[in-house]
């Protein structure tokens, strides 16, 4: 209480100006876009013509023929999404963590590798492997088979689904792993006592135990389900299956651009999406009541599968092949020629490096490649550095109304990428702050986007860290500030990495958002990737896919040697 | 009396022979600017890979003037265009795509004619001059031949309402002009018809030509009931098995380049626009990007891309006309 009530006497002090320029930059993120947003929408011709208070885009966004389909739409996919997410992410996360099949280490860093491919790219392969007539897949199983049609398409909510769900469950995976890792398996022992089979177990107990989890797991990929962008886009635009993300892109970058009716249509969005967080909110609160996560230290018991093992091994193995090596696969076959073509043998006739040498060669791609890098570090560092102090700030310190601060840093959670993108075009053309068109406008939407994972992070890991050490360094007459670089940052520094790469990975893959915002000379990688699709240049995507995908997997590989070296725990 | 013959007849001269002497004037004053400015922002929907050579012979052509593209479709280049405007930041120079001209009833456009344009087909021209053209895309029916028999090549759109198409059409889902061209020629209610049994057929629509054209060539979609010649052209060169159809009268838009009235790169714009709609320039554009030329003295790349052909120039269209065509063309193809 001291410290907070000094903070507040000492207005002039080089400390309060940080944290107090800290809170207001936190709270300048978070709430502009949303004001903006819903001013936006409430103004006439916010582009062309006189702007005047109205809610004719309220208005023509409900009474559009097509608003209940996209209700009805967006739920579907969302809640298939979900469920179909949420089944592969667990079953694998019980294979690799209760389990003895063999190569289950494998498994679960092949498990997070999906996670590192941009969504932008493995929808794309998904599309070469599932299209009708086309795809790889396809054809493998009507040759296999003897088929006279091909049996799956990828231009249908079942392809829609799948091709989300194989990108997302990663996310899925680490939450249950985690959750079945740290799970007190004393309900399961007794039943086991009592006889229970392995299967009965699972069902009866297991999943019981956890099912707070579950629930609030499920929420959380319905939210990610209806917020996703890059799905809906590319197959669901073909497919006839709109969503309210694809209505938003439509209306903001069709001609003329309807800003207005976006907005109206992005509150809809922000509101089920607020309403599914709250409610995520209130689920994981209410968990600590019967949690099963408890000091007790002991690894629940490994499940012996006995023969089945490696029938669940062979099954992960097939799982892997087709939704990790496959797409790859196709990138790759589709980089060696110079047009889209059936991937057949007959196809590696015209075998051609040509796509790779005008990708290597074309400087928007490298500038493209270059802007990616600098916003990446860029969001990681400064997301890394405010989160810190907010955690700090929420931590430590007994200042009244801290906790306002922590549900500030929170909000950004609820906004879907796509929304963030058309606030920050309300936001920027109405402020007289020049960053449209620059690469700043994009830092600020990635930091704002990215502030809820940074804080996660940063409070984690500042609640380990015991207070005795900097009260000896106050103790010793040095300032806050010399305290928060010199003793609680170096202390956070684990975490903060972790942190840092987490934020720099998913910046690196974002496109919902930069897809409003970039411009010439501000193109990333997945804006040019979805450009070049577009264009209709699909081999030369492949082998842009193709040298994303081994950049990336080779930070990967370095950045978990440097991690196992520096003794970072993964999350 | 000599003296005032001879005077006659220097004036005579002079108005005879000035016209050249002041555009080669002007043009000079336009390349010296332009290596002062040192840089020209371009947006236009060419590919990446077909504007790359393009921009490298520009580059080489006028040392000191860096060229820098950025691609998007039509609509979208123009929405951004007014976004930045609104944002107060001008970027872009030059403008080539078939939607460009909407940039003039914005006040966005200079009112501007290069010397080139002397040499384009006047039909194409632009009566308020401040547009110039650039290229054209025809509207044509694009097929895969490895996958239609030559005996199955539709001959009029009434072929494609034939039910064993069933889920092998696609379209774009923008070619309005083409949507409104067919519906002036054969009468609203007769073509609205045709395009409903054609639907029938549940065409999966897509954004982009050059998509739907790559789309074709890969024997994902076997026939598009529309897609510009040219793109049919290009992916002939490549090596991709498919071919066109076209359909009298052809539906043709111009792309016509606009140079900005905030050019921060004025001059650089200016050389730009007349060297692309140049004998040069042109000539270039057909050899590497199979585009359809708007010269008089320039010849499209195969030939039978407008030879022989009935072009009916498509007027743009604006506002609420354009509004209530896209519900329309929306709720036919797309069935929504």
């Amino acid at each position: 209480m001291r410290e907070g009530v000094e903070l507040i006497r000492n207005w002039f002090r080089p400390d309060t100006l940080i944290l107090g320029g800290v809170v207001l930059v936190v709270a300048y993120l978070a709430m502009t876009p949303l004001a903006m947003l819903i001013y936006g929408s409430l103004q006439s011709g916010f582009m062309v013509g006189p702007g005047e208070f109205t809610l004719a885009n309220y208005i023509e966004a409900y009474s559009d023929r097509e608003f209940y389909s996209l209700f009805l739409n967006s739920f579907i996919y969302a809640i298939g999404v979900s469920i179909f997410t949420f089944l592969i992410g667990t079953i694998l996360a019980w294979v690799c963590e209760r389990t003895n099949t063999p190569g289950r280490k494998l498994f679960a860093v092949l498990a997070v590798a999906a996670y590192i491919i941009p969504g932008v790219l493995l929808t794309i392969s998904w599309i070469l492997l599932l299209s009708p007539r086309i795809g790889l897949l396809n054809n493998l199983l009507t040759t296999l088979f003897g088929l006279a049609e091909s049996p799956l398409t990828i231009y249908s909510y079942w392809g829609m689904i799948w091709t989300a769900s194989v990108h997302l469950y990663p996310l899925n995976f680490l939450i249950m792993s985690a959750a079945f890792r740290s799970m007190d398996s004393s309900l399961e022992e007794a039943a086991w006592a009592a006889g229970a089979n392995n299967l009965t177990c699972l069902w009866q107990i297991t999943l019981k135990v956890l099912r707070p989890a579950l629930l609030s797991t499920i929420l959380i990929l319905f939210i990610r389900g209806i917020e996703s962008f890059e799905v809906p886009a590319l197959i669901g635009i073909p497919a006839r299956i709109y969503v309210f993300t694809t209505k938003i892109y439509e209306a903001a970058s069709g001609f003329p651009p309807a800003l207005g009716l976006a907005g109206a249509n992005a509150s809809i969005l922000l509101f089920i999406s607020v309403l599914g967080v709250f409610l995520y909110q209130k689920m994981t609160a209410q968990k600590e009541s019967f949690t099963t996560i408890t000091g007790k230290g002991f690894r629940p018991r490994i499940i012996d599968l006995g023969r089945g093992k490696y029938l669940a091994s062979a099954g992960c193995i097939l799982f892997f092949m087709v939704t990790l090596f496959l797409p790859v696969l196709a990138l790759l076959g589709t980089s060696f020629s110079r047009h889209m073509v059936a991937l057949t043998p007959e196809a590696f006739k015209n075998f051609s490096l040509e796509e790779y040498r005008f990708v290597l060669s074309y400087p928007i791609i490298t500038r493209a490649f270059r802007n990616s890098v600098i916003l990446a570090a860029g969001s990681a560092t400064v997301v890394m550095f405010l989160t810190s102090i907010i955690a700090w700030i929420t931590v430590r310190t007994k200042i009244p109304g801290r906790w306002m601060l922590d549900a500030l840093t929170f909000i950004p959670i609820a906004i879907p990428g796509v929304i963030m993108g058309v606030s920050m075009i309300f936001v920027y053309l109405t402020l007289p702050i020049p960053i449209y068109g620059t690469l700043w406008i994009l830092l600020v939407a990635y930091v704002t986007l990215y502030l809820p994972y940074g804080i996660r992070v940063a409070s984690a890991t500042m609640v380990q860290i015991h207070k005795e050490l900097e009260e000896a360094s106050t103790a010793s007459g040095a300032s806050w500030a010399q305290t928060f670089f010199r003793i609680v940052l170096p202390l956070l520094l684990p975490g903060f990495l972790s942190g840092w790469i987490y934020v720099a990975i998913i910046s690196l893959r974002e496109l919902s958002a930069s897809i409003f915002l970039v411009g010439q000379g501000t193109e990333v990688l997945s804006t040019v990737v979805f450009s070049l699709w577009d264009g209709g240049s699909i081999s030369s995507v492949a082998a842009l896919g193709v040298l994303m995908t081994f950049f990336l997997i080779v930070l990967a590989l370095i950045v978990q040697r440097w991690q196992r070296r520096l003794g970072i725990l993964r999350e | 009396m000599s003296n005032r013959y001879l005077f006659t007849l220097a004036t005579c001269l002079v108005l005879l022979f000035s016209p050249l002497p002041i555009f080669a004037q002007e043009l000079k004053a336009i390349e010296e600017g332009a290596k002062k400015e040192g840089k020209l922002n371009l947006y236009g929907s060419i590919r990446e890979d077909e504007g790359k050579a393009i921009f490298d012979t520009f580059e080489k052509k006028y040392p000191g003037v860096k060229l820098d593209y950025f691609r998007s479709s039509e609509d979208k280049l123009v929405s951004r265009i007014l976004t930045e405007a609104k944002a107060k930041t001008y970027n872009f120079d030059v403008l080539i795509t078939t939607a460009a001209a909407f940039l003039k009833s914005f006040g966005l456009a200079l009112k501007w004619s290069p010397p080139s344009a002397s040499g384009i087909i006047p039909d194409l021209l632009d009566p308020d001059g401040m547009t110039t053209p650039v290229y054209i895309n025809t509207n044509v029916i694009q097929y895969n031949t490895k996958l239609i028999a030559k005996a199955d090549v539709p001959k009029s759109y009434e072929d494609l309402t034939h039910p064993k198409w069933k889920g092998k059409l696609c379209a774009e889902d923008s070619d309005f002009e083409w949507f409104v061209g067919l519906q002036a020629f054969m009468g609203k209610d007769k073509a609205l018809d045709l395009f409903k049994r054609i639907a029938a057929n549940q065409p999966a629509v897509r954004n982009g030509h050059g998509l739907v054209s790559d789309l074709v060539a890969a024997g994902e979609c076997p026939i598009a009931i529309n897609n510009y010649g040219n793109q049919v052209a290009r992916a002939q060169k490549k090596g991709a098995p498919t071919d066109f159809v076209a359909i009298n009268p052809v539906v043709t838009i111009v792309a016509p380049a606009v140079v900005s009235k905030n050019a921060p790169h004025p001059n650089a714009a200016k050389l730009y626009a007349n060297w692309i709609t140049s004998k040069e320039g042109q000539e270039f554009i057909v050899k590497n990007g199979g585009r359809i030329p708007v010269r008089v003295d320039v010849d499209p790349d195969p030939p039978r891309l407008t030879k022989g052909l009935k072009l009916h120039v498509a007027s743009r269209l604006e506002g609420k006309d354009l509004k209530e065509v896209q519900a329309l063309y929306r709720q036919i193809w797309q069935g929504r």
